[in-house]
């Protein structure tokens, strides 16, 4: 038991302890589709939700799920790349940094804010003061724009681009379902007429159909004592 | 040794980026575009210094900390969508007033319930994690769930450690949400979005009642 238990964990660390982030943006899509289809279910099966409704509701969870993932690869981790690089090339730093790029001005001079330099690699060896107030700013500045970024996209981007999916979806199932029930309209024939078929002169019915299909005149019924 | 220097304190390493690269004459015509818009768009900005003082460093873990926390990131990323996401829905103008009123419904209903949800499941692993992955811990579970081959890599080498967590954190709380999704999230929304749309009902056949 113990075994493939260890072998699982061997696994994980020679897999991803050197760069997991491939794998959680594999994983947060597979968690968004899992609670996409669970959440498609849902509306399915509750039965005091209208039909109509449902034809909105489930296209809408179903664009919610692949437009966050869209705006999640485009808009959130580009913005983390942005922001880390904006702190490794030295574009933002701390004061302690910009004091050591300026005190070796002539190794740095014109590559500050290039993508050619990696502070990263340049403070390897720094004081670990240095090391420490770059690193705090860096991880912080990138944490606050993948979220900043991440709500944005979740909350503004997503709802609107699904909202109008979804709008078209449902505005075709209604105008599908309209469609069908004029037809079952004409379909219905007037007792006194007939469609003709080919351009044909209309067909007359028949004397015993007009009789059945008479407007009934009210007779005068014998009221009263009088006898003729 | 001061470890900051060393390692990150920051447990979500998803939130941080690889680092920057520049344009080699051998890299792919999509490479080659997307570095010079990431580096155009950060000419645009102008340079900017910081004060590190050491108040405004121990912010910066702090809050870093507090965002980087699965239980706690689920939690900042889940009061926007409560607030905005059902007033979108609502002013969705595009469908009639019954479809919306339900649309916004739901959409309240499934952000109080896979935020709870979410921040429970999430802040539950992370605490059973941390216990059990302790290289320095002194009971018998505190390495429970690290490989026993590579106990003395990771008490070396933090950062390791740190990739280490994420990762299993990420596939502990995938399998924990395959079953929550399906048994917590879904049910729990569908309740909620019922009890809302009974309420609003209510209230329009008041209104109807009332205004005629």
């Amino acid at each position: 038991m113990a075994k493939p238990f260890q072998k699982c964990l061997e696994w994980v660390y020679k897999k991803f302890s050197e760069n997991p982030a491939g794998m959680l943006i594999t994983t947060s899509v597979i968690g968004w589709l899992l609670s996409m289809v669970a959440q498609v279910i849902a509306i399915a099966v509750n039965p005091k939700i209208k039909d109509e409704q449902k034809v909105f509701l489930i296209p809408q969870e179903f664009n919610d799920a692949l437009v966050n993932i869209g705006a999640f690869l485009l808009i959130t981790q580009f913005t983390k790349r942005i922001a880390n690089h904006l702190f490794s090339t030295g574009k933002f730093a701390p004061k302690s940094v910009r004091e050591y790029l300026n005190t070796s001005a002539k190794q740095y001079k014109g590559k500050i804010g290039n993508l050619d330099l990696n502070l990263d690699k340049v403070l390897e060896h720094a004081n670990p003061d240095i090391k420490r107030a770059y690193t705090s700013y860096k991880e912080f500045g990138t944490t606050a724009a993948t979220v900043g970024a991440g709500i944005f996209a979740a909350n503004i981007v997503t709802p609107v681009l699904r909202n109008k999916m979804a709008s078209r979806v449902q505005k075709s199932y209604i105008n599908v379902t309209k469609s069908d029930t004029n037809k079952d309209a004409v379909k219905v024939k007037s007792p006194t007429e007939e469609i003709a078929p080919n351009n044909q002169t209309p067909k007359v019915p028949s004397p015993q159909f007009q009789a059945l299909h008479r407007p009934q005149i009210n007779t005068v019924s014998n009221r009263g004592s009088m006898r003729i | 040794m001061n470890i900051r220097s060393d390692y990150s304190y920051n447990y979500n390493v998803s939130m941080q980026g690889k680092p920057p690269k520049p344009i080699k004459p051998g890299d792919k015509p999509l490479d080659k575009f997307r570095k010079k818009i990431e580096q155009k768009i950060i000419n645009l900005l102008p340079e900017k210094t910081f004060n590190d003082g050491k108040d405004k460093l121990d912010k910066c873990d702090k809050y870093g900390k507090i965002m980087s926390r699965p239980d706690s990131n689920r939690l900042i990323m889940g009061i926007p969508a409560i607030v905005i996401q059902p007033v979108i829905d609502y002013y969705n103008h595009r469908v009639d007033k019954e479809t919306r009123v339900v649309s916004r419904n739901r959409i309240l209903a499934k952000g109080v319930a896979c935020t709870s949800v979410g921040v429970l499941v999430r802040g539950t692993v992370y605490q059973v994690l941390n216990k059990l992955t302790d290289v320095n811990g002194t009971k018998k579970s505190s390495t429970a769930l690290l490989p026993k081959k590579y106990i003395d890599i990771f008490k070396n080498n933090p950062k390791k450690l740190t990739n280490y967590k994420s990762a299993l954190s990420t596939i502990i709380a995938l399998m924990v949400m395959t079953f929550t999704n399906f048994a917590l999230d879904a049910p729990l929304t569908t309740y909620f979005t019922n009890r809302l749309n009974e309420k609003s009902a209510k209230k329009m056949k008041e209104k109807e009642v009332l205004y005629g």
